[in-house]
């Protein structure tokens, strides 16, 4: 590796860019796509083969982002690692991307149907390995979107039961002020009930104390 | 042109070429990639006489699957179109006839080999002065 490539797998693990899984026993393969991946800023792992990629995954999940399988592969091939992932509710929603070279497009629109995202053909060149980039990085911002989305759903769940559970008279709870130090709309909610209920505990007569 | 005959005839330029541009500026890089295909090639060929002599047509096939890959992303595309061959007769479970085919892919190997060496000393040419 170059100190470039060094660097910018540094800058990577410092928290931008996925985490891509190369799965390919192919030497020269795993050189060029870690290298246009590292230049993507992401942090990438390899295995030599499907086994080995599976059994990091497990490791690993759900730390890895992107797993990109190539077809052909000694031990375990692409096409058994894809079902695998897909037969594995902790790693079925893995987005997984196929290496394929131009004879085996029979066996992409099998890893297709069976829910790879996508293929990249090999031998790779500057505009496949860019389309790649953009690929993993719009797949990125999906998945990042549904877990801001579910982690959304989780406390705005958890705020209802909060202000469901809360007395009249009684200090709001400290989870409240938690959630309320959040700058998204959940943490707006947080900060109008705080208010509201700091106003009902001051103008009850039994509280004499401000909440926390 | 190199070794007094054509390298064209062993590398297509075009696809040689694509290759260097997908690894982006980095020459030492691209050395690298250059290295690291000649040295795996050099073991694949000993697994496929190993795998001939052990009639082992599914280590055979893959051998010839993997420096098929590795030269045609080169640009070496009549040594990819020898091991595309082989990979299909082994394939195909045929281990005895093959060991000729070797012999022939082999030769081409070298011939790809002196070309990329040539490649090699021009690039550490080109990057002795500056470093």
């Amino acid at each position: 590796m170059t100190s470039t490539a060094r660097m910018k797998e540094n800058a990577s693990q410092a928290g931008r860019g996925g985490h891509v899984l190369i799965v390919d026993d192919n030497t020269l393969n795993q050189m060029v796509l870690r290298r246009a991946l590292l230049e993507h800023g992401h942090t990438v792992s390899t295995a030599e083969h499907g086994k080995a990629g599976l059994d990091l995954l497990r490791a690993q999940h759900p730390l890895i982002d992107v797993v990109l399988p190539d077809i052909m592969m000694p031990v375990m091939d692409g096409f058994q690692t894809l079902a695998e992932i897909m037969g594995d509710s902790a790693l079925r929603d893995l987005a997984v991307i196929m290496i394929s070279s131009v004879e085996e497009s029979d066996a992409v629109i099998g890893c297709l149907r069976m829910g790879a995202r996508d293929y990249i053909p090999k031998p790779f060149n500057v505009t496949s390995l860019s389309a790649l980039g953009n690929r993993i990085n719009a797949l990125l911002a999906a998945k990042w979107s549904r877990q801001r989305e579910a982690e959304h759903a989780y406390i705005m769940e958890e705020l209802t039961q909060l202000i469901t559970n809360m007395d009249p008279g009684e200090p709001a709870p400290a989870r409240l002020f938690e959630i309320g130090a959040r700058r998204d709309s959940v943490g707006r909610l947080a900060r109008a009930v705080e208010r509201l209920s700091h106003r009902l505990n001051t103008q009850a007569p039994q509280t004499t104390g401000r909440p926390a | 042109v190199s070794d007094g005959m054509s390298s064209a005839d062993v590398l297509d330029r075009a696809v040689f070429e694509q290759m260097r541009a997908a690894v982006g500026e980095d020459d030492e890089f691209f050395c690298e990639l250059i290295e690291t295909y000649l040295s795996d090639s050099e073991l694949q060929l000993a697994s496929m006489r190993m795998a001939l002599a052990e009639r082992d047509a599914a280590s055979l096939a893959r051998a010839a699957h993997s420096l098929k890959s590795n030269s045609a992303g080169f640009g070496a595309i009549p040594l990819a179109t020898l091991c595309a061959e082989l990979e299909a007769a082994a394939r195909a479970g045929t281990v005895a006839p093959v060991g000729a085919e070797i012999t022939r892919l082999e030769s081409e190997y070298r011939r790809v080999e002196r070309v990329l060496q040539h490649t090699l000393q021009i690039e550490r040419q080109k990057e002795a002065p500056t470093r």
